[in-house]
């Protein structure tokens, strides 16, 4: 633990307490928000926020064009943004992580039919994938999650698969395999816990990216319905109002970019704090969002 | 070089059947393949007649073949929003979606190399933090955010440049850098450390020892060594940018194939969905093509991996 405290640098620190504050915003929301997000006060719409010229007292980041408080919608807008990460980053890494296991242990035809399905897939801009599923099923928040596990599970089998090649070589697991364990538990006792670490590195990044792009989506209104307040919904009517209303645009983007950021701080530290010697190099990252914004 | 340009463009055409299998199996997702090609109030007699026509009768893989065949020949549906093939409407609009991507490519290229290269020679100086701070905030913030932020200074504030629209060189230069801003990022990024990577070896040593000057041993020495990850990525991010140019022609109202796209998902005009994402996954994949076989000349050692 004492390890594990002395290795958090300055940007851990800011990326933890970043995701703290967006967690305890999600949890909190009816608690601490100062408004119902949804309450609508007509007489107060477009109101800058409270510190600025002309500012309505009482709402510190202004309000919408029907009078909602920006800030209140900001709180509980980091629910949707958080429940699709998490939804999204547990699906497509639970099946992302068993079909790289899979390739990389077995390997043969059934590597090459799922490695060259990843290429494939590596060859649609994500976006243009969730705008199929997106006509073809409708648009909602449960279908933009099912759309990023269809599509983002080749993050986690790409980097699975590479680091199951290199562990399948090693002494402990010949040995599981003369001692007579089954692949069953080979897989999932002794691959997957010497692999989870990377994993995880790739699953927080991953958390990052679903938050971009669902609020993309949102933004272009193929996310979330207008009446759950999101962030990416809030700037596609900051959008509408961008020549009178300022706040309405720069908050909720705030909002997105701090989040990401706190995510990506932290997948860097635990990228550069997990055992060296599964190298995953420093491009891991860079790998993970390589592919299409 | 023959059988690397073989079995190269043997993957290429793998990975161009599978994009069409994929949109396939999405289309047939639903259930009812009419809902997505007819307007939803269409009513039965047309939906049963469009059902033959389109083979819905016949076994799952002869439609799938059948489909094949029709994308091999150009076709992929009419749009039943124009009444036009789909793929004519997105061809007519994808050279607007490349000039946005191109220019924003060049933009990033002009902006990161250099940028890269300072940060990776001046190592922890203010140029340094500064090009930190870009990648920081290029990975990190929403590119239709920084679009906005654009338009509420340029176009709001200053009335400097038109929020809206195409064809002007004006109206290209806010897209253009909106969407250069997450490529800035990264090429940037891989600059900084391929330089790093290649100023720390021995022939740069060698070289200063020699008594070459500076720009000599960055240009001559260091550069064309760091080179060639940075050729690569160039290739991906150009595709990344085709994707990336789908929201920020929504933001700009970039008459691109991306804006189609999102316009046409909201009215559930299905081909012309379908033909976007097959266009650009083509798109995509030929750029990565070409690159691999730029790379493969380059740098002769690929050839034999």
């Amino acid at each position: 633990m004492r390890r594990f405290l002395a290795s958090i640098d300055t940007k851990a620190a800011v990326g933890f307490g970043l995701v703290a504050i967006v967690a305890l915003c999600a949890i909190l929301a009816p608690w601490i928000s100062p408004y119902d997000p949804n309450a609508q006060d007509l007489l107060n719409s477009v109101a800058p926020p409270a510190w600025a010229p002309h500012g309505a007292a009482g709402h510190l980041l202004g309000t919408d064009r029907l009078g909602q408080d920006v800030l209140s919608r900001i709180i509980y807008g980091s629910r949707v943004s958080l429940l699709a990460a998490f939804a999204a980053v547990i699906a497509s890494g639970a099946i992302g992580t068993f079909l790289g296991l899979v390739a990389g242990y077995f390997g043969g035809w059934v590597a090459a039919f799922i490695m060259r399905l990843v290429d494939i897939m590596l060859a649609i801009p994500f976006i243009l994938i969730a705008l199929v599923f997106m006509t073809v099923s409708g648009p909602s928040l449960t279908n933009l999650v099912i759309a990023f596990a269809l599509a983002r599970w080749v993050q986690f089998t790409r980097i699975a698969y590479g680091l199951v090649l290199e562990l399948r070589e090693r002494e402990f697991i010949s040995a599981c395999i003369t001692s007579g364990v089954s692949k069953f538990d080979i897989l999932f006792r002794h691959i997957l816990i010497n692999i989870a670490g990377p994993l995880l590195v790739v699953a927080t990044l991953e958390l990052g990216f679903v938050i971009l792009i669902e609020a993309g989506l949102s933004f272009l209104g193929l996310g979330t319905p207008p009446e759950i307040p999101s962030w990416g919904g809030m700037l596609q009517e900051g959008r509408a109002l961008i020549n009178v209303a300022w706040w309405l645009t720069t908050f909720p983007g705030l909002a997105i970019m701090l989040t990401v950021v706190g995510f990506n701080f932290i997948g860097d530290w635990m990228r550069d704090s997990f055992d060296p010697r599964i190298n995953i190099g420093r491009s891991l990252s860079d790998q993970v969002v390589a592919s299409e914004r | 070089m023959i059988s690397f340009l073989v079995r190269r463009l043997w993957q290429f055409l793998i990975v161009v059947i599978g994009v069409i299998t994929i949109v396939f199996s999405l289309q047939h997702l639903s259930g009812d393949p009419t809902n997505l090609l007819l307007p939803i109030d269409a009513p039965a007699d047309v939906r049963t007649e469009l059902r033959h026509q389109l083979g819905l009768d016949q076994p799952l893989v002869v439609q799938y073949f059948r489909f094949i065949g029709d994308v091999v020949q150009g076709d992929l549906g009419t749009s039943y929003r124009f009444r036009q093939p789909a793929l004519g409407l997105v061809l007519e609009r994808f050279p607007a979606t490349l000039l946005l991507a191109g220019a924003s490519l060049l933009l990033s290229l002009l902006v990161a190399l250099p940028l890269g290269i300072l940060a990776a020679v001046y190592r922890n100086s203010w140029i340094d933090t500064l090009a930190t701070g870009i990648s920081l905030i290029g990975q990190a913030a929403p590119v239709y955010w920084i679009g906005l932020l654009f338009i509420l200074l340029f176009s709001v504030q200053l009335h400097w440049l038109p929020t809206m629209g195409g064809g002007s060189f004006a109206a290209l230069i806010m897209p253009a850098t909106t969407l250069a801003f997450y490529s800035i990022a990264r090429i940037m990024r891989l600059t900084r450390s391929a330089m790093l990577d290649v100023l720390h070896q021995d022939y740069i040593r060698m070289a200063r020892a020699k008594g070459l000057s500076e720009p000599v041993v960055l240009i001559k020495h260091a550069l064309r060594n760091a080179a060639i990850p940075v050729v690569t990525i160039i290739g991906l991010q150009f595709g990344g940018l085709l994707g990336g140019a789908v929201i920020t022609e929504t933001v700009f109202a970039w008459p691109g194939v991306g804006r189609l796209a999102v316009n046409a998902v909201s009215q559930r005009d299905f081909p012309i969905v379908q033909a976007a994402t097959v266009v650009i996954a083509i798109a995509f994949s030929l750029i990565n093509l070409v690159v691999d076989l730029l790379y493969a000349v380059l740098n002769p050692r690929v050839q034999l991996e």
